[in-house]
């Protein structure tokens, strides 16, 4: 996989959900449902990076990747005032980690907090749709992106 | 010594499952006190020869590799110089993220060096040219 200046990505395709790990999922669909909607059962071949920037064929793991798609990709960060469905949310980790991404589904607006709609993919779990801030991954500290060049 | 059932596995594996990157893993498993417990009560050597039992394990599970990862991490609570010592001779076999995770605890080791000083006895006295005022004026005995 590259990018649109023709560099390579780094990406791994898992190819395994154990039993054990399978028998996670409901805690998780107690924890979250009542916030989310499912779009697709578990797949272990792509996380949430390879949904948002890779097709759902691979998973991306490393934050240099996403580094280098953000930039080699010709996007740029947008007000969360601008932010139209399709664009990029990035949730970033205290030390700067690219931690989760997904799209967004509804913008933030004013009268939902500035909360967005997304639809993201949890690791190896199910891709859904969610409100922005009911997930695992802080919603602290969120950016949005849009390819413009 | 470790003990397994002192350790939150379940937790472990929650924060393994939901983990899209290895930053996730290790911010998420250095947040759970049956890690920094787990860092307290055994060596980095212990720690690191319990990462291999679990790596070649012929049935590994999932908790085994999410169990790895904690003790990995716990590491990063463990005295920097005695874990790079134990790092010496140590490689993962298995772990896709554990060099991620090492390269974690290296940038963010804080590194303490002891020096010995010698300091000659005597006891601070008062400078009668600066009216008194207090210094550090050494009266050797």
């Amino acid at each position: 996989m590259h990018t649109a200046q023709a560099n390579q990505i780094d990406n791994e395709q898992l190819d395994e959900i154990s039993p054990f790990e399978r028998n996670q999922f409901p805690q998780f669909e107690r924890e979250f449902s009542t916030a989310s909607e499912v779009c697709a059962d578990p797949n272990p071949r792509f996380n949430c990076h390879g949904m948002t920037f890779a097709s759902r064929r691979t998973g991306i793991f490393e934050s240099a990747a996403l580094t280098q798609i953000l930039a080699e990709d010709g996007y740029e960060e947008i007000q969360a005032d601008r932010v139209k469905p399709g664009d990029v949310i990035m949730y970033f980790g205290s030390d700067g980690d690219y931690e989760h991404s997904g799209l967004v589904v509804e913008p933030p607006r004013a009268e939902t907090l500035n909360i967005p709609l997304v639809r993201s993919k949890w690791a190896k779990y199910r891709e859904l749709i969610h409100v922005g801030n009911r997930c695992p991954y802080s919603f602290s500290n969120v950016k949005y992106y849009r390819v413009t060049k | 010594m470790i003990e397994f059932e002192t350790l939150n596995i379940p937790a472990f594996v929650r924060h393994y499952m939901l983990a899209n990157t290895p930053g996730y893993l290790y911010r998420h498993l250095r947040a759970e006190p049956s890690v920094k417990s787990l860092a307290e009560a055994s060596t980095p050597k212990e720690l690191l020869a319990a990462v291999t039992s679990l790596e070649v394990r012929p049935e590994r599970r999932p908790e085994d590799v999410a169990i790895a990862y904690a003790m990995l991490v716990a590491l990063s609570f463990q005295n920097y110089g005695a874990v790079r010592e134990a790092l010496t001779n140590w490689q993962p076999k298995t772990l896709t993220w554990a060099r991620h995770i090492l390269s974690i605890i290296t940038q963010t080791a804080i590194v303490t060096t002891t020096i010995p000083l010698h300091v000659p006895r005597g006891r601070v006295m008062a400078d009668p040219e600066k009216n008194d005022t207090p210094s550090t004026i050494l009266e050797m005995p």
